[in-house]
């Protein structure tokens, strides 16, 4: 049974619609992810699960039950917000028992709750002190504690990592992947960072304005992207998006991509068929390799690169990237870091076909 | 006082100290400022205090004394007899028992008024601030604009009804029409408050599975400190002073502090008892200059609460 079902649901504000048509499924121990720009409505989304706004349409189902219309309290689930929202003027302590006590838990077992998490997320010497008098990072755990504490059904979490320093998001990262490991708890994430949905996520749904783009297993969300922006969105650097014409030759696929001063690189695909005339084609950074004569890299057919003009060289430690035009947009290799790619000379690059998508340059759909 | 400290220290900090380059010119000028300034300052709260001065010392001296010396004369001999009639034996028109009747309706007048309109006007801010609902706008329009209307207009309407509810010329009647009068402005004062309170807070609570007056008790009212402060002075001030309200709505048994006042000063036989009439005057103003030492600070702190983060 799936712990979190939603059918259909819409949200609109007035004549203004904030979400489309939203459909979404998670197992019990699921960790989902709602990834998306600025304002497509990911905070939204979340509130209509949370019950905190009314939905227009549609159903929301936790645990297997209705609970449209059911208020946000005997819904069975705990939160965290962006902004913590810790109550300021009660005690560390006061506002992780504070659920408890509104539901009338009794005083020993609320005790005892809170030694349990105040130890598991490392707060015990803050129990006394006040929200304000607490760092960032400190509120943060506190409110996971409040969440914690609960012990619900379905966790949700409002991009809580984005208020605090990259290093110290990093490491917090990491621990709400501990936790979630351990607790086996069932979570839905908000955030518009796409490496924490990468690390995070057991599943991850992509949205923009309202609408899902894509909702698959990190893996397919970053091999199979279901449309031009998932591509762009998802990874850093981002996918190469290179346009190209295609040519049917001999019952094969060639691939034409313009090179500046140069006649088009072609390259041959021996499995795609009955792709349109003008597509795009993506390519992560990392499956450009460098095209070496004799060694054939695993995965790369023959024939699919060629010499390039490098525009730009930038060492990054561990890895080269190297910047070059094709199909009149800069495209950006990933090469090993002792690779001998010098700036404004040629130098031969193989993409690997294995892995490269192609899109509809009309709507931006994938075609393989 | 406490804003006016605030202005000098503020005035002296920009004016005065600002980066020297150690010329003795000057410093010898920055010097001269600040005395002018002092002197400036002294001249004005003399000025304001005068009138005070004035009622003390009248209010101290015998009818005697006021009718050979000096209006600005300290006391020769001081005298406490003007005190004790104005507050146990002086005429109110016909009715000779001094301020001291009228001094405790105006206590159980404005003390359940005050109370009253600012915990409704908690409520309503509250209400405004976080619960929004369909027309939310248009009701606090209305309310805001009871701020505005004129004592004036309302006099006749307000006796009909207070007549109409068995209430006229009664303490509760004086009640209910301030606490009337006074929502327009709690309401605001706490709704203003509130809106500054982020709304992940109530969203966080009701998840929390608290309800509605749950979430006021337990996160608003914790908060609230400075801002009641500010509805209790504003509305205590105005529910004390107020004399119209007080003249038109009260009965012989039941009239406030003001009204009696008026009353003593204008209906002296005879010789006019300055000093009786002066000790009068401070007397009935005693309680709110009393509010204000006692919660002034906060008063100024709860006002400005909200412009400054933190
Ligand atoms: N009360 C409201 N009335 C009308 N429109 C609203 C309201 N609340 C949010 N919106 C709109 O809904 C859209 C989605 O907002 P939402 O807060 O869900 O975005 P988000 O994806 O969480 O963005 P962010 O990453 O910036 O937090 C925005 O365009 C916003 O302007
Ligand atoms: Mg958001």
């Amino acid at each position: 049974m799936p712990i979190l079902e939603i059918d259909h649901l819409q949200k609109a504000y007035g004549d203004t619609h904030i979400l489309h048509d939203i459909n979404i499924s998670i197992e019990e121990g699921d960790f989902l992810v709602l990834v998306g720009p600025s304002g497509c409505g990911k905070s939204t989304l979340l509130n209509c699960i949370a019950g905190l706004e009314p939905i227009t349409g549609g159903t929301v189902r936790i645990a297997g039950r209705d609970v449209t219309g059911v208020s946000p309290k005997d819904r069975d689930i705990a939160m965290v917000f962006q902004s913590y929202a810790l109550y300021p003027t009660m005690s560390v302590a006061k506002n992780i028992t504070f659920g408890m006590k509104v539901r009338g838990v009794d005083k020993a077992t609320q005790d005892q709750k809170l030694a349990q998490v105040a130890s598991q997320l490392q707060i015990e010497p803050l129990l006394n002190r006040k929200p304000g008098q607490l760092s960032g990072g400190q509120r943060q755990r506190v409110a996971m504690g409040r969440a914690l504490v609960r012990d619900p059904k379905l966790f949700l979490f409002d991009e809580p990592l984005s208020n605090l320093d990259a290093k110290l998001r990093v490491s917090m990262r990491t621990e709400i992947k501990k936790l979630h490991q351990d607790l086996n708890a069932s979570i839905v994430y908000v955030t518009h960072d796409q490496i924490e949905a990468m690390t995070l996520a057991t599943r991850i749904v992509v949205m923009k304005g309202g609408v899902i783009q894509q909702i698959g297993t990190p893996a397919e969300i970053y091999n199979r992207p279901a449309n031009m922006f998932v591509a762009d969105f998802m990874g850093s650097p981002a996918m190469n998006l290179i346009p190209a014409r295609v040519r049917s030759e001999a019952g094969q696929t060639r691939i034409e991509i313009d090179r500046s001063g140069d006649a088009p690189l072609v390259i041959t695909d021996p499995v795609s068929r009955d792709l349109p005339a003008e597509i795009v084609l993506g390519v992560r950074p990392e499956d450009i390799h460098e095209a070496t004569g004799n060694a054939h890299l695993p995965g790369t057919a023959q024939g699919a690169g060629g010499d390039v003009m490098i525009d730009i060289v930038e060492p990054a430690g561990a890895d080269t990237f190297a910047v070059t035009h094709l199909g009149g947009k800069p495209v950006t290799a990933r090469l090993r870091a002792e690779s001998a790619v010098r700036a404004r000379a040629p130098f031969p690059l193989a993409f690997d076909l294995s892995k490269v998508s192609y899109f509809s340059p009309k709507d931006g759909e994938r075609l393989n | 006082m406490t804003s006016r400290t605030v202005l000098t220290k503020r005035l002296s900090r920009d004016t005065l100290t600002t980066p020297q380059t150690g010329s003795v010119a000057k410093g010898r000028r920055n010097t001269m400022l600040r005395w002018g300034l002092y002197a400036i300052l002294i001249l004005f709260a003399l000025f304001y205090l005068m009138p005070l001065f004035v009622m003390l010392t009248t209010s101290l001296k015998s009818l005697e004394e006021i009718r050979t010396g000096s209006l600005l004369a300290l006391p020769r001999e001081i005298t406490f007899a003007p005190w004790a009639e104005a507050w146990s034996s002086a005429c109110a028109g016909t009715q000779c028992e001094g301020l001291r009747p009228f001094f405790w309706n105006s206590v159980l007048m404005a003390v359940p008024a005050v109370a009253i309109s600012t915990v409704i006007g908690a409520l309503n801010g509250y209400v405004f601030a976080q619960w929004r609902f369909p027309g939310a706008n248009l009701f606090f329009a209305a309310i805001l604009f009871g701020c505005f209307i004129p004592f004036q207009v309302v006099l006749l309407p307000m006796a009909q009804m207070l007549g109409l509810m068995g209430l006229a010329g009664t303490i509760p009647g004086l009640i209910f029409v301030h606490v009337i009068y006074g929502i327009g402005f709690t309401t605001l004062f706490f709704r203003n408050y509130y809106v500054t309170i982020p709304q992940e807070l109530v969203r966080a609570a009701k998840v929390d599975g608290a309800g509605f007056f749950r979430i006021f008790f337990s996160i608003f009212l914790p908060l609230s400190l400075p801002i009641i402060t500010v509805s209790v002075i504003w509305q205590f001030t105005q529910i004390w002073n107020d004399f119209l309200f007080g003249v038109s709505f009260s009965g012989p048994g039941s009239q406030p502090v003001t009204v009696a006042l008026n009353n003593i000063v204008n209906s002296t036989t005879g010789v006019k008892a300055y000093n009786v009439d002066m000790a009068s005057a401070i007397i009935a103003a005693l309680p709110t200059l009393l509010v204000y030492v006692v919660a002034g600070k906060y008063f100024i702190r709860g006002l400005t609460a909200g412009s400054v983060k933190g």
